[in-house]
């Protein structure tokens, strides 16, 4: 013990702890600079009237207070959760389903998972929002199409009731990473509960409801908790092929708030609309959490 | 600091005056020339050029890769003969000022930047140029005081930066397709009314919508000055609305446009948004629409790419309100160049100014591909080179010279005021797509509605200046 007290320059440099921290700088700095201090400087900035380059003068809640009031404000949320009421289902039913195709053991199978796993990689990229742009615009293959069959004059994009759809389809196109977890869990399944319900004349749908789902659950709470929480940050899809039109009904909050900060220059008002919005989204993933005892199976519970 | 080593003034004088008759009036009725002892003229050819071997300038531009290249090749010209090194960086339209606002924020601003219309937003980083301008370091005796005005703070006479050349905002039209539908081309006093008799005409011989890219809030803003003489949306100095709250012009404008939209004779706000700023996409390059409404220096790149169509495009002015009426057009500086306030190298910034507007092989490089020249001798030394002023280049000096002798051209507001980002951006977006959209119920509906809220914004704007 008395050893201890005296630790000398060599047991410093040598104990866990320190090559621990060590190993984790890195990761620990840039934490603090790109993500803590920007985080409480917004916090701060969130309670004052602030423009860039310019100081910020404390008015307290008045931002909180005119966010409530603002219209524009409470429809990019209403389009945000519409987006993400559509989108993400969307994207999990569709990552399921390509995961359970590839569980099948083939020799292409990795060859299949990585041609899949490709849109996730390059899905967030402003050159992928580009061509989904070309695909679906005025002048693309599918406007084109729809025309060939007599309607004439449609267009995704100048149609407030359309315009979400090509992107929540391009958001859907990006399944690689859900289903890469997905077919992970599938493989977890042990095979005797499929072949013990078979022997006892389950269907193929029974056994993907009572089997496969239940025992897939708590990789469908990770799941989908991420994809909603992405849902909710989606901004280079509709800042590229819509910049929010037409008439707001794509101004996702991401792009509300980078509008209002960057274009308009009322920085602390859009800071202040970024943490309603993490308020919001808490609030929903403790919702699922509280909920997911209903509906998630652990089986170390049992 | 080094000591800058000016060109022989008055034998440079001389020589441009003799190259330039008109400019010998201007030289006696500006004031300024009396008092600049030595202008920094960079034709003259026993120009010496400074030696700031070792110093480092850095410069910053938005605009598309022609202009990149132009620009870097004149950047290297201005090396060469200075022996400086400039460090430079570039950015598309949009994401420019995402750019500057962040080196806005860190002070990190380049010695030189490119600046629009929107300057007041950032005056706090800009150098009024009023002393480089009195002491010849930046040589404006070519440059008419009218076009020395249009980069000018009105409220105190600062020089907020030099333009880097006019330009307006206009139509340009295919001329096959008005012939092919029976319809008369569009002239100089063309109306709203045979506008959109000619939009329904093309549309039903055509199938295509006749336009596809509008500036709406532009147009709005040029409604109400043709609407009445001594109208504007904003007045002259950027301080206030320039009218009394009488929203006709704008209903009946958006009215029309919406109503043409819903037919099918204009493109939608899709198809506009799909375009962008990226004018060598429109519908008007493949042949399919049959106008277009553009700024004047975009019309070189448009015509390149309908040329490679077989198509030929004219220039013409917005539709009026009335056809002797006010033409509600705008010749103004399309963008600027202006020093950091926060520079350290104002007096090498100002000497690179004068290079970047003045010097005539410069000039030919960036051959007004961001505006028509304000220095009347460069301007004149292009024109005479056939190789550069090309048919579609003459063309866009020629709509130049007819919209600037327009008498209100020269009346609608120069500096674009703080709030107008917003107030354009709402009007657009929640008003006149809302009025498409069936969010009101009539265009007056609409226009009022968004005057209650413009006039909003713009307390809201007052308020943060007062703080």
């Amino acid at each position: 013990m008395t050893e201890k007290k005296k630790m000398t320059f060599h047991d410093f440099i040598h104990n866990d702890n320190t090559v621990g921290y060590v190993f984790a700088a890195p990761f620990i700095i840039g934490f603090c600079f790109l993500t803590l201090i920007p985080m409480a400087l917004s916090l701060y900035y969130a309670f004052c009237n602030y423009k860039i380059g310019q100081e910020a003068k404390w008015v307290g809640l008045e931002n909180f207070i005119n966010l409530f009031k603002d219209a524009d404000f409470g429809n990019s949320i209403m389009v945000t959760v519409q987006y993400v009421l559509w989108g993400v289902p969307l994207k999990l039913i569709f990552a399921l389903l390509i995961a359970m195709l590839l569980t099948k053991p083939t020799k292409l199978q990795g060859l299949y998972r990585a041609i899949y796993y490709i849109p996730s990689l390059i899905g967030g990229s402003v050159a992928v929002a580009l061509v989904w742009k070309q695909l679906f615009g005025s002048r693309g293959p599918i406007v084109t199409m729809i025309k060939s069959l007599g309607v004439n004059g449609f267009n995704f994009f100048g149609s407030k009731t359309w315009a979400f759809v090509p992107l929540i389809l391009c958001n859907a196109w990006q399944f690689g990473s859900s289903m890469l977890i997905f077919a992970s869990g599938l493989k977890q399944i042990p095979k005797d509960y499929y072949e013990a319900a078979e022997i006892d004349g389950a269907g193929a749908f029974k056994r993907f409801f009572k089997i496969t789902l239940p025992c897939l659950s708590p990789i469908i709470l990770f799941n989908l908790l991420m994809q909603l929480i992405s849902g909710f940050m989606t901004f280079t899809q509709a800042q590229i092929i819509t910049q929010g039109g037409p008439n707001h009904a794509t101004e996702y909050v991401s792009l509300f708030i980078f509008t209002e900060g960057f274009t308009y220059g009322h920085m602390g008002y859009a800071c202040a609309a970024s943490w309603v919005i993490l308020l919001i989204m808490a609030t929903i993933t403790g919702v699922i959490f509280k909920t997911s005892k209903t509906w998630v199976f652990y089986e170390a519970d049992e | 600091m080094k000591k800058r080593i000016f060109g022989l003034g008055m034998a440079a004088i001389m020589a441009t005056t003799m190259m330039m008759p008109v400019m010998a009036e201007e030289a006696t009725t500006e004031a300024d020339v009396e008092v600049v002892e030595s202008w920094n003229n960079v034709n003259d050819p026993d120009y010496e050029w400074p030696d700031y071997s070792g110093e480092t300038l850095s410069f910053m531009w938005w605009g598309s890769d022609t202009r990149h290249q132009k620009t870097i090749e004149v950047i290297e010209l201005y090396e060469e003969k200075t022996g400086i090194d400039i460090e430079y960086e570039y950015a598309d339209g949009t994401s420019y000022w995402t750019i500057f606002q962040a080196k806005m924020a860190g002070d990190e601003l380049p010695d030189v930047f490119q600046m629009g219309n929107n300057w007041a937003t950032y005056y706090d980083t800009i150098t009024p140029l009023n002393d480089y301008i009195a002491d010849g370091t930046i040589d404006t005796s070519a440059i008419s005081d009218t076009m020395l005005s249009v980069t000018m703070n009105q409220a105190n006479g600062d020089i907020t930066g030099i333009s880097n050349g006019t330009n307006a905002r206009c139509f340009a039209y295919n001329p096959a397709i008005f012939e092919e539908c029976g319809l008369e081309c569009p002239d100089e006093n063309w109306t709203w009314e045979e506008f959109a008799t000619a939009c329904r005409t093309i549309y039903e011989q055509t199938g295509n919508p006749a336009i596809t890219t509008i500036e709406y809030n532009s147009l709005v803003f040029s409604a109400f000055t043709q609407w009445e003489e001594g109208m504007n949306f904003y007045n002259m100095e950027g301080t206030d609305f320039g009218f009394d709250g009488n929203m006709e012009p704008m209903a009946y404008l958006i009215d029309m446009l919406t109503t043409l939209m819903k037919e099918g004779a204009i493109g939608d706000y899709g198809i506009q948004n799909e375009i962008g700023a990226n004018v060598e996409a429109d519908w008007i390059a493949y042949g399919d629409a049959a106008m277009i409404m553009l700024s004047s220096n975009q019309f070189q790149a448009l015509s390149n790419a309908a040329a490679e169509n077989d198509i030929e495009l004219e220039l013409c002015p917005i539709p009026r309100m009335y056809e002797d009426g006010q033409s509600g057009m705008c010749v103004r500086s399309s963008q600027q160049v202006s020093i950091y306030s926060k520079s350290e190298k104002k007096d090498i910034a100002a000497n690179f100014v004068n290079f970047w507007v003045n010097s005539v092989e410069a000039n030919k490089i960036l051959n007004c591909e961001r505006g028509v020249s304000i220095n009347s001798d460069v301007l004149a030394a292009l024109q005479e080179d056939s190789e550069l002023t090309d048919a579609t280049t003459a063309k866009v000096y020629a709509a130049i010279d007819l919209f600037g002798s327009f008498e209100d051209a020269k009346n609608t507001s120069p500096a674009e005021p703080t709030a107008n980002e917003e107030i354009s951006d709402v009007m657009k977006k929640t008003y006149i797509q809302g009025l498409y959209e069936g969010n009101f119920e009539s265009a007056q509906e609409a226009a009022d509605a968004f005057w209650a809220e413009a006039q909003e914004i713009w307390a809201k704007f007052e308020e943060e200046a007062a703080e």
